[in-house]
């Protein structure tokens, strides 16, 4: 007999920074001073910021 | 980086599965502040590293949506700090809770992730998205 192990986990988090009008997107990511991301990507103008992904076994 | 599910969160969970008497409140709400780290056993955000110097908590922005119903089942739960938020702070914690008025103290805390540091500017607005996984 086999039982099956629900979990509930933290999946993903991620940030979206959108520049405020008539700012660029490199002076965006110069004032957020990120650091402890699992990955940061500039898309479509904004900042993209992956904090935490769940590493699948 | 880290992520912490709180003993209080997934016993909100399982309780709101099951429709246990007295079950808590749905997730509602998500904070930031800048104490460094969570303990799966903190109830608030003011438990681990004493009260955050400085600490923003919102309403979800809409209500969560979950994914494909397959496995894992992911639900998605966004909040917005706009550009006049919690500016010149770092957000160094993300937490996830059962209140649309989170504050440093309440006991509404589930679940949460620490070890970030973003600098928080009225140069940008901020949209973070936390999911959690059924599997």
């Amino acid at each position: 007999m086999k039982a099956h192990e629900p979990r509930v986990q933290v999946e993903e988090v991620s940030s979206v920074l959108t520049p405020a009008p008539g700012v660029s997107v490199e002076q965006a990511l110069a004032d957020a001073n990120i650091s402890g991301a699992d990955k940061i990507e500039i898309e479509g103008g904004n900042i993209v910021v992956t904090w935490y992904r769940r590493r699948k076994a | 980086m880290a992520n912490v599910n709180m003993t209080a969160g997934l016993k909100m969970v399982g309780d709101r599965a099951s429709g246990v008497a007295g079950a808590a409140n749905a997730i509602a709400g998500m904070s930031v502040d800048d104490n460094t780290t969570f303990t799966n056993t903190d109830n608030d955000c003011a438990d681990t590293g004493g009260s955050p110097t400085n600490f923003q908590g919102n309403a979800l922005d809409s209500t969560p949506t979950g994914g494909a119903a397959a496995t894992p089942y992911v639900v998605s739960h966004l909040m917005t700090l706009t550009a006049a938020q919690y500016n010149t702070f770092v957000v160094k914690r993300i937490g996830l809770h059962n209140s649309a008025t989170p504050t440093r103290t309440s006991t509404t805390l589930m679940f949460g992730i620490d070890g970030l540091s973003l600098t928080k500017a009225a140069t940008f607005s901020l949209v973070t998205t936390f999911k959690l996984s059924y599997s």
